[in-house]
């Protein structure tokens, strides 16, 4: 399935949900937020929304900043 | 830094209390670990962070790590990159999914060159976080009629700039910023332009809650030393302000602190 993984097409192999997304592309358990199609998604609702071809993902996280 | 002056002079912002007046920002340190060591220096317990898109697989991924090693760090996420008040919301709302804190520091600067808050955005912006429960901390200009219309918007507390971002002014503002400090019910924090412990210093004794400083300890020889000693100047300049400033007199008006009179001169009969 593809999708399109901040701006990026993105093909997943295994994933179909966003838990799996994740683990796919190496944010397992990491602190990372997540919106999907421009809604976020907390981080304990995750594995319920499942992935469509086409959805637009986008991974946020912190980095250095004043 | 050591623990000077009354322990108990804490101050308390959006209903989280803290003993220390030093803000720490985390941009522009050469690596995780000297940010982390120039923070436990800097006894901050309010520290800020940025928010972007992952990608690019740089060092940074680090750094949140980093921080929540040292202990009693509460995280202000910013708004940076944010040229409107939706992008500041939007930015927000991400970041205290990220933070669990309330916590935002709302900064839209939609000018590269000189970084200037954007009043009318940053109004906005505030008074919509501030509706949802955020403890909004505006990165504004020292306007202190911008800063009582971001009060009765509800928010927790002022940062006005001493000067531009990065740009080691000091306290251009000054004038403003004692504008600001009399005026608010809420604390006032100078965020961006200092570059010595002298200006934190004199922030606080004209009765600033607080100072934000990145840049000085960042871009600092040794920033971690840097960050003590801004620890310091904040505490000085703290006890000076509650001990209380004798008067300033004219220019040209001078007092002696001795009797004046003419002992020394011949008596003349």
């Amino acid at each position: 399935m593809k999708v399109i993984l901040n701006g990026e097409p993105f093909e997943t192999t295994r994933a179909d949900s966003v838990t799996g997304l994740l683990e796919e592309t190496g944010f397992g358990g990491r602190e990372v937020a997540v919106v999907l199609n421009g809604e976020m998604i907390p981080a304990g609702a995750r594995g319920a929304y499942r992935l469509s071809e086409g959805d637009h993902v986008e991974l946020f996280r912190f980095v250095a900043g004043g | 830094m050591k623990e000077t002056g009354n322990a108990d002079d804490s101050w308390t912002v959006g209903g989280h209390r803290f003993t220390s007046r030093l803000l720490m920002g985390t941009g522009k340190f050469r690596d995780a670990e000297t940010m982390a060591d120039a923070i436990q220096a800097s006894g901050a317990q309010f520290v800020t962070v940025a928010l972007r898109r992952v990608g690019g697989g740089s060092g940074a991924d680090d750094l949140l790590e980093s921080l929540l090693k040292l202990r009693g760090i509460t995280l202000m996420p910013n708004t940076s990159g944010a040229r409107t008040a939706a992008e500041a919301i939007r930015a927000a709302r991400l970041g205290r999914e990220l933070s669990g804190s309330p916590f935002v520091k709302v900064e839209i600067h939609p000018d590269p060159h000189h970084l200037m808050p954007d009043p009318i955005e940053t109004f906005e912006a505030a008074r919509v976080l501030a509706a949802e429960g955020f403890a909004v901390m505006p990165y504004m200009p020292a306007d202190p009629v911008l800063a009582r219309r971001l009060e009765d918007v509800g928010c927790a507390s002022l940062m006005p700039q001493g000067s531009a971002i990065g740009s080691g002014r000091g306290l251009a503002t000054a004038d403003m910023l004692r504008l600001i400090v009399r005026g608010a019910r809420i604390p006032v924090i100078v965020d961006a332009g200092l570059r010595a412990p002298s200006e934190a210093a004199a922030a606080l004794e004209m009765g600033c809650e607080a100072v934000l400083v990145n840049s000085a300890v960042a871009a600092a020889g040794d920033p971690a030393a840097m960050a003590d000693a801004f620890a310091r100047a904040v505490a000085a300049g703290r006890s000076a302000f509650m001990a209380g400033l004798m008067p300033r007199g004219s220019e040209t008006a001078a007092t002696s602190t001795s009797p004046l009179t003419s002992f020394l001169s011949p008596v003349t009969p």
